[in-house]
């Protein structure tokens, strides 16, 4: 079990590293998704005005995912240690309003390249006014692995569940 | 988070009501979400002086449906709620903490909702007013007032 935890650890949150150059910036995180094994970008509508959905990530993301996981994995033959850090940062422009999620592990994972500062993409949500009552909402992430974070981030489109993502759960 | 984990290393001990009222309820529910794991909740509460130097002062189990403690009025106290969450087959086990910084009025009643449903948590302070009706208290950013464990 813990071979399989490892592996998807390294495939889910290095796989870009793996496979392509590090994205450096949210921008170059979009652009390398679609390419990228293990990744998904997903879009969905919100029937909530797009100001709405903005103030609700700028006031949860912060408060949920700014944080630092600890998880200890073992068995009769293994003992893992991960320590990982989360950042979330809120940019809001005239066109949408970005969530960035980035990991950092502090323990437990070596970095094929220099990881970003605060750590690499692991997940951009875009929100986009479609009406002055509807946003729509552009995902990029993996593709397994983070169904809490996608929930939680879907629930805070919404506004029907502004609930933080356990984010021990994730690989 | 540091306090949180300060707490872990050191040892947990049972919180005792630094109020004779008890001023704050806490009603608490989770659920894991296979039968292969579970998921438990705690709170770790600290009393934080004017240099924003925090003392812990105990530790509440939050295994019941409600509980009802009481935390000292008109002085800042700082709440840290953990989730313990544990899968059997994976032998894995993680720690997630959520914070809050909070100062009690004499006279006022607090109810604290502590949830974890599918991987997802919340922690939710109402004030209960004079009247009778439940005001949800803002989130205080812990940052500006940088606190050290005393």
């Amino acid at each position: 079990m813990n071979n399989i935890r490892i592996c998807i650890v390294a495939l889910s949150s290095l796989l870009l590293q793996a496979c392509v150059q590090t994205p450096q910036t949210a921008e170059e995180f979009r652009k390398v998704v679609p390419g990228a094994m293990m990744t998904k970008s997903d879009t969905y509508q919100v029937n909530r005005p797009m100001s709405d959905v903005a103030s609700t990530f700028e006031r949860l993301a912060p408060k949920c995912l700014n944080v630092t996981v600890q998880t200890v994995s073992h068995s009769t033959t293994s003992f893992q240690n991960l320590v990982a850090r989360y950042k979330a940062t809120v940019v809001r422009t005239s066109e949408r309003v970005e969530l960035h999620v980035q990991q950092l592990y502090e323990t437990g994972v070596l970095y094929p390249s220099k990881p970003p500062e605060g750590g690499v993409y692991l997940l951009v949500a875009d929100a986009y006014a479609q009406s002055n009552q509807s946003a729509r909402i552009q995902l990029y992430g993996p593709s397994m692995g983070y169904d809490a974070l996608y929930r939680a981030i879907r629930g805070w489109a919404t506004g029907e569940n502004l609930g933080c993502p356990d984010m021990t759960t994730v690989p | 988070m540091v306090l949180a984990q300060l707490a872990g290393c050191a040892g947990r001990k049972p919180y005792d009501d630094e109020s004779v009222t008890k001023n704050v309820t806490i009603h608490a529910a989770t659920s894991s979400a296979s039968v292969f794991s579970s998921v438990d909740a705690i709170l770790d509460i600290y009393s934080i002086d004017t240099e924003c130097r925090a003392k812990y002062a105990g530790t509440v189990r939050l295994d019941k449906p409600s509980a009802a403690i009481g935390i000292a009025a008109d002085r800042w106290s700082y709440l840290v709620f953990e989730f313990v969450s544990s899968s059997f087959l994976a032998g894995k086990h993680g720690h997630m903490g959520y914070e809050l910084f909070f100062k009690p009025q004499a006279d006022h009643r607090y109810e604290i909702e502590v949830t974890y449903h599918d991987e997802i948590y919340d922690v939710i302070l109402r004030e209960r007013q004079p009247h009778g009706t439940l005001r949800e208290m803002p989130d205080l950013d812990v940052e500006p007032c940088r606190i050290h464990a005393a």
